[in-house]
């Protein structure tokens, strides 16, 4: 295609002395890079700082990416390398855990609102809080960024790039350097802790089925 | 059959479009007869809707890709990885830069700590105590060419710099000094710390020198109750015989004495020019006329600084340099009676009394020449002798 050339054709022509083809990768991904950083380091500027040092790491090593695999995940693990070295030295600044360093997160507040989204009521997500409408609250965003706060880097990290970027396993797996397996593991303890913090309740346990006499193992006919 | 609660483990990556096709479809017609599976899956949908309706990101500044090409521009001229320890980079890791520093300080610690300025113990600092006491004295300087003097200043005389420390195995050579012969009580062995303790703080970073007089050793062999001849003066010695003088020097001192003036006068020149220059100032010496005549008198002045005795050893070159002397130190000339060549040896004072009145002159040849020594001093005649026997 003329107008939208692929990531690999912009690679090549940037390895070739073209920096036109650079800035149009700059210009394609800087929102999602600064997206995924901030979110990691909930600080604006650093989030810039290291989405810059982003791009002129992936100019440097340019020539040692694959065209064969998609661009996308391979800028993120550059970036995502960055932000979470930042985290580690600040964690040492502060001579905190690194797991436990979300000092970050100066703009925005914690979520302990007491508000219960019952996604998964008998009635339906409808019968809690409506998640649309819980959707039009303003603190709403400002409660998941401070569960997303709470949460650790790693997690953080998997809980963005899952729902955010909605990467797939493969590509989460690459970016962060570790089995697809680890992936779904850290994955399912990510929610559950996201899901504790929020309040949700997604979880067996209250589901319409422990209410089901007769057992767990009774199913509800759809359409009943 | 599976149950609900083992459908929900996949509820997840179903969610997620992440179930590989058999599964998928086999959940697929599990939720077409289970609502509750299926408000499951419409809860997590709605989880996912959520979450991501949730955390808004603010907007990235205007202008990122200019700053971005700009940086890049600037930084395009490195190739790949050069510039990977720049200061920026430096900065940018946190315990680097302390480490460096830290190494940089210590590797100042130890080159500052291997000179020696930072050893309390080492030998310049104790001889920079210990010859403090000894500036100031008045030495019975000759009225001759003064060599050098600790008379005027507190710095000790600059041809007296070397340091040196005793090396026991050198102990062993002390048996071919005359003065050994005499055999002094051994009461002790001056060692090593011994030589140090009025060693001149010049030379400080000098590491253990071995000593190469024989007298030194003769004094620790000895054992004498006495303060060791330092190792400086003898290199001092050494340096008089480097310039053309013949030098003897005393094997034991008494405790507290230390050389606090040397006085010389030039080798004269030879011939009959020696013969009448003996008693001259020395202002046509020159390092030819040393060669010729091969030395000139010293007088060597010891004192102590507590008590203000003193000691003199005057060495008297004579001009007969093959006249044969029949025995040497003044112990044997006591013994034999004899009568040297030279000036008339005045008889020797008895007992304790000081013997500053009656000096000890004997005979002795070195190099060939003979030269008449004379020891006086404040001590009783006994202890005087003792520092006349051990004479080399």
């Amino acid at each position: 295609m003329e107008g939208y050339p692929t990531d690999q054709e912009l690679v090549r022509q940037t390895l070739a002395g073209d920096l036109q083809a650079f800035e149009s990768i700059v210009e394609r991904y800087q929102q999602a890079v600064y997206r995924i950083l901030y979110r990691l380091l909930r600080n604006r500027q650093e989030a810039e700082d290291i989405a810059q040092e982003t791009f002129l790491r992936c100019y440097r090593h340019l020539e040692k990416f694959d065209p064969e695999r998609p661009f996308a995940p391979w800028l993120y693990r550059i970036a995502t390398n960055l932000a979470l070295s930042s985290l580690r030295q600040l964690s040492r600044r502060h001579l905190l855990t690194w797991e436990t360093c979300d000092n970050r997160v100066s703009e925005t507040q914690t979520v302990d609102s007491g508000q219960r989204y019952d996604l998964t009521s008998r009635e339906g997500p409808s019968r809690g809080l409506d998640p649309e409408a819980a959707w039009e609250r303003k603190e709403v965003g400002l409660e998941i960024a401070g569960a997303l706060k709470s949460l650790k880097p790693l997690d953080r990290l998997i809980i963005i790039l899952r729902y955010f970027e909605e990467l797939s396993y493969d590509e989460i797996a690459y970016i962060m350097q570790a089995r697809r397996n680890s992936v779904e593991v850290r994955l399912f303890r990510a929610r559950q802790k996201l899901r504790s913090i929020m309040r949700l309740q997604p979880e067996w346990g209250n589901t319409p089925h422990q209410d089901q006499e007769g057992g767990e193992s009774a199913c509800i006919p759809a359409g009943k | 059959m599976h149950t609900c609660r083992e459908i929900e483990k996949l509820l997840d990556a179903y969610t997620d479009g992440e179930l590989d096709e058999p599964r998928r479809l086999w959940l697929e017609a599990h939720l077409q007869e289970c609502a509750l599976c299926n408000w499951l899956v419409l809860g997590k949908k709605n989880e996912a809707r959520l979450i991501r309706s949730g955390d808004p990101v603010p907007a990235l500044s205007t202008g990122f890709t200019g700053r971005v090409m700009s940086n890049l521009a600037r930084s395009n001229s490195r190739a790949p990885g050069e510039g990977f320890f720049s200061l920026s980079r430096l900065g940018g890791r946190p315990r680097l830069a302390p480490a460096l520093a830290g190494l940089v300080l210590l590797l100042v610690t130890v080159s500052w700590a291997a000179s020696g300025y930072l050893l309390p113990t080492s030998p310049g600092h104790v001889a920079a105590r210990q010859y403090a006491p000894m500036a100031g004295q008045a030495g019975r300087a000759l009225p001759q060419t003064p060599v050098s003097s600790g008379n005027d200043n507190l710095a000790p005389p600059d041809n007296l710099p070397a340091f040196g420390v005793h090396e026991k195995s050198a102990v062993g050579e002390n048996a071919q000094g005359p003065a050994s012969s005499k055999g002094v009580a051994g009461k002790e062995t001056a060692g090593p710390e011994d030589s140090r303790a009025t060693s001149s703080p010049q030379e400080n970073s000098v590491a253990a020198p071995e000593n190469p007089n024989p007298a030194n050793n003769t004094m620790a062999a000895s054992g004498a109750p006495a303060t060791a001849i330092p190792a400086p003066l003898t290199k001092s010695y050494q340096e008089l015989e480097q310039q053309g003088y013949t030098v003897f020097w005393p094997g034991y001192l008494p405790p507290g004495y230390s050389l606090s003036a040397i006085s010389a006068q030039p080798p004269q020149l030879g011939g009959s020019a020696a013969q009448s220059a003996t008693t001259s100032s020395g202002q046509d010496s020159t390092q030819n006329a040393t060669m010729l005549s091969g030395t000139g008198s010293l007088q060597f002045s010891y004192r102590d600084a507590q008590t203000g005795g003193w000691i003199t050893l005057e060495i008297q070159p004579l001009n007969t340099p093959n006249t044969p002397v029949p025995q040497l130190g003044p112990a044997a000339n006591a013994a034999a009676g004899n009568q040297p060549p030279g000036p008339p040896a005045p008889a020797k004072t008895a007992g304790n009394q000081p013997s500053g009145a009656n000096p000890i002159i004997w005979y002795a040849q070195k190099h060939g020449a003979s030269f008449m020594l004379t020891v006086t001093g404040s001590l009783p005649y006994e202890e005087l002798e003792q520092v006349a026997a051990s004479v080399q």
